[in-house]
C-alpha cells in the first residue's frame, strides 16, 4: 500500500493536478483499495473536520490584516524607517531594504508580498543610485524570506493546528531566527557593498529626522506588538490575536492614514477567501489521505526506514533537511508542510528534537525554496520587477542562498537559539 | 490570465452556455463569501469584545465563527476551480507536447470529478445523519454546517464541468490547467504585470 500511494501521489503532482485534489483522489484510490465496506463515508467526515479548527481562522486573519496594512500604504513607511535608520551605511539602501523585510514581516508574514511590495519600490531606486540590478534583485528576494520566521506567520498558524503545537511557541521561536536571517544578509551585503564600491548614504539622519519618520511608522509597527503580546499574555488565543490585528489594522486604513476606502473592502475580502480556499482544500484533502497513512502507518514506517540509514540523531536531521529543501523546490510552502509534517515531525520528535524547534526548523527549510531557481517565488517576482531573467539572478543570489542556508544549519545545530523566547517565557 | 477576455465573442451553444453558468456561479457565490467572511470576523472580535469589556462570554462565537470559516472557505474552493487558481506542480506537464498535456489534464479531472461525486454523495449522507446531531453551542443541528462539504462539491462539480466544456477549444495550457505556478498566483494577486519571466536571456541583436 505504501508502494500504490506513493506512485500514484507522485504521478498526480507530475501531471499538474491540484495538490488538493492530489491528495483527495489519492486518500480515494487507497481507501477503494481497502475493500472495507461503507468506507467511503469517512471521506466527507474527514474532510469537514479537517478543516473544522478554530486555530486554523488565524490565517485568513492575518492575510486580511497584512493585505489591509499594505493598501494603506505602510510600504513607503517602513522603507523610510528603515532609511533614517540604516541609509547612511555603504550600501544603505540595500541594508534599507532588508531592515524593511523584518518590520514588513511583523505585520504581513507572507514572503511574496513582502518581495512585490518593497521590490517594486526600492529596486528601481537602487539602481538608480548605482546598485547593480541583479544585486538588487537578489537583495530584495532574498531578505523577503524573513517575512514567514518572523511572527505573525500563516506557515505557523497551520503547522501549529496540524501537528497540535503552540503557536505562541512557534511565533516566539521565530523570532530569533528571523533577526539572524537579516543580520546575516546585512554582513553578506555590507561584504559585497564594500567590495563593489557601492554608493555611501550623504551623512546619518538627525535624531529628529528619526523621530519623524518613527512617528509616520510607529501606528504601524504596533502591530506585531499587540499581537504578540496579546497572545503571550494570555489574553488573546491567536486567532484572537489575529481577529483584533484586523480591526486595529482598518482602524488605521480608515481613520490614521486614511487612505482606505469602503470600496477597497471587497477586493481584499475576495484575495482573502480565495487564498483560504486554496490552502483548506489542501488541508481538508490532506486529512483524509492522512486517515489512510495512519490506519496503514505509513509514517512509522517511512521514519523506520530513515532510522535503518543511520540512527544518529544528525544524520536523519541531515536527511530530513536535503528533503526539505528538496521539495520545497517544485512545491507551494503550505501545501508541502501539509504534506510533509505528519510524516516528518514525529519522526523529528522521536529522534529527540523539541516540536519548536523542528517546526522553525520546517518552516525556515523551506522558505529557502522561496528564493531558489526554478520556481521560487521571489525570485520570479524579482525576476520580474527588474526585468532580469532567472538565469541572470540565480548567480547573484546565489551567495545569499549559501548565507540562509549557513543561518539554517545554526539553528538546526543549536537548539538554543529558536528554543532561547519560549524557554524564557516558559513555553518549552 | 482574465478568464473573461477569452474570445467572449465566438462563443456559441454548449460554450455559451457553460460560459454564462460559469460566470454567474462565480459571481452568485461571491457574495456569500463576502458576507461569511464578514460575519465570521465580526463573530470573533464580538466574542473578544464580550468576554473582556463586557465581561460576559458569548459562548457562541467560537463555534459559529469556525462554521461559518468552513462554508467560506468550501465555497472558496469552487471560485478557485473556476479562476484556476488551486496550487500545483505544473513546471512538468508544460514540458510536454500540447495535444498530450490536454489529453492528460482531461483525465486527472476526470478523476478529481470522481472525487467530487463521492465528496457529495457521501456528504449529503453525511449532513442526513447530522439531524440528529446537536451542535454543542449554538444548539443548531448539524445538519446545517455538514451541508457545506456536499453543497459545496456540487458547485465544484458544475464548475469544473463548465471549464471542461470550455477547455475544449482552449490553446493556451495556463488556462486549461486548473493549478498554477505559485508565480502566476502572485503575479495575479500583486497586480504585476511583467509577462513571462524568460528562463535564459534571449538574443536580440
Amino acid at each position: 500500500m505504501t508502494g500504490f500511494i506513493s506512485i500514484a501521489f507522485l504521478i498526480l503532482i507530475v501531471v499538474g493536478m491540484p495538490i488538493g485534489f492530489v491528495l483527495g483522489s489519492t486518500g480515494l484510490a487507497a481507501m477503494l483499495r481497502m475493500d472495507m465496506s461503507s468506507i467511503l463515508q469517512i471521506v466527507p467526515q474527514r474532510y469537514f473536520a479537517g478543516v473544522d479548527m478554530f486555530t486554523l481562522m488565524a490565517m485568513p486573519f492575518f492575510i486580511l490584516a497584512g493585505e489591509i496594512m499594505n493598501k494603506s500604504g505602510i510600504t513607503n513607511r517602513l522603507v523610510k524607517f528603515s532609511n533614517v535608520l540604516v541609509g547612511h551605511l555603504q550600501g544603505g539602501l540595500a541594508h534599507a531594504n532588508i531592515l524593511a523585510s523584518v518590520f514588513f514581516a511583523g505585520i504581513t508574514g507572507a514572503a511574496v508580498s513582502d518581495t512585490a511590495a518593497i521590490g517594486s519600490m526600492l529596486i528601481p531606486a537602487m539602481v538608480e543610485e548605482g546598485y547593480d540590478k541583479d544585486f538588487s534583485a537578489a537583495v530584495t528576494a532574498s531578505s523577503s524570506i524573513i517575512g514567514p520566521t518572523i511572527p505573525p506567520s500563516n506557515i505557523m498558524v497551520i503547522y501549529g493546528a496540524f501537528m497540535q503545537v503552540s503557536i505562541a511557541g512557534l511565533f516566539l521561536a521565530g523570532v530569533i531566527p528571523g533577526l539572524l536571517v537579516a543580520g546575516a544578509l546585512m554582513i553578506l551585503t555590507a561584504r559585497i557593498s564594500k567590495k563593489r564600491g557601492y554608493p555611501v548614504g550623504e551623512r546619518r539622519a538627525t535624531m529628529k529626522e528619526i523621530a519623524v519618520a518613527f512617528k509616520e511608522a510607529f501606528v504601524a509597527l504596533l502591530m506585531p506588538a499587540i499581537i504578540l503580546g496579546g497572545i503571550l499574555s494570555g489574553i488573546f488565543t491567536p486567532t484572537e490575536a489575529a481577529s483584533v490585528a484586523v480591526a486595529y489594522a482598518m482602524f488605521i486604513g480608515f481613520f490614521v492614514y486614511r487612505n482606505l476606502t469602503l470600496k477597497d473592502m471587497w477586493p481584499i475580502f475576495m484575495k482573502m477567501a480565495r487564498t483560504t480556499g486554496v490552502v483548506f482544500l489542501v488541508i481538508a484533502a490532506a486529512s483524509i489521505l492522512g486517515w489512510v497513512l495512519t490506519i496503514e502507518q505509513i509514517p512509522e514506517k517511512v521514519a523506520a526506514l530513515m532510522l535503518s540509514v543511520s540512527t544518529n540523531k544528525w544524520v536523519v536531521m541531515g536527511m530530513i533537511l536535503l528533503l526539505l529543501l528538496f521539495v520545497g523546490m517544485f512545491m507551494d510552502i503550505a501545501a508541502a508542510l501539509i504534506i510533509l509534517g505528519p510524516i516528518l515531525h514525529p519522526l523529528a520528535v522521536k529522534i529527540g528534537f523539541h516540536p519548536l524547534h523542528f517546526g522553525i526548523i520546517m518552516v525556515v527549510a523551506l522558505n529557502i525554496a522561496l528564493m531558489t531557481p526554478p520556481v521560487g517565488a521571489c525570485l520570479f517576482v524579482a525576476c520580474g520587477i527588474s526585468k532580469l531573467t532567472i538565469e541572470q539572478l540565480s548567480k547573484e543570489i546565489f551567495p545569499f542562498i549559501l548565507v540562509v542556508l549557513a543561518v539554517l544549519l545554526l539553528i538546526t545545530f543549536v537548539p538554543e537559539i529558536p528554543l532561547f523566547l519560549p524557554r524564557l517565557m516558559g513555553m518549552a | 490570465m482574465d478568464v473573461k477576455s477569452f474570445k467572449t465573442t465566438e462563443e456559441k451553444g454548449l460554450f455559451l452556455i457553460a460560459r454564462k453558468v460559469g460566470d454567474g456561479l462565480e459571481r452568485a457565490l461571491e457574495i456569500p463569501v463576502f458576507l461569511l467572511s464578514i460575519v465570521m470576523t465580526v463573530t470573533v472580535l464580538a466574542g473578544v469584545f464580550f468576554r473582556y469589556v463586557v465581561r460576559a462570554p458569548l459562548g457562541w462565537s467560537e463555534e459559529l465563527s469556525r462554521y461559518v470559516m468552513i462554508w467560506m472557505a468550501l465555497l472558496s474552493v469552487a471560485l478557485c476551480i473556476w479562476r484556476h487558481e488551486h496550487v500545483g506542480v505544473t513546471m512538468f506537464i508544460k514540458k510536454l507536447p500540447r495535444l498530450l498535456a490536454k489529453c492528460i489534464i482531461f483525465v486527472s479531472n476526470g478523476l478529481i470529478l470522481y472525487f467530487l461525486y463521492v465528496l457529495a454523495r457521501y456528504g449529503f449522507r453525511m449532513a442526513e445523519g447530522g439531524k440528529a446531531q446537536i451542535s454543542t453551542a449554538l444548539h443548531t443541528t448539524m445538519e446545517w454546517w455538514l451541508m457545506a462539504v456536499p453543497v459545496s462539491a456540487v458547485i465544484c462539480i458544475v464548475m469544473l464541468v463548465c471549464k471542461m466544456i470550455l477547455d475544449i477549444r482552449r490553446e493556451n495550457l495556463d488556462e486549461i490547467l486548473m493549478s498554477e505556478d505559485i508565480v502566476d498566483t502572485v503575479k495575479r494577486e500583486e497586480g504585476l504585470d511583467f509577462g513571462d519571466v524568460p528562463l535564459k536571456e534571449e538574443r536580440s541583436s
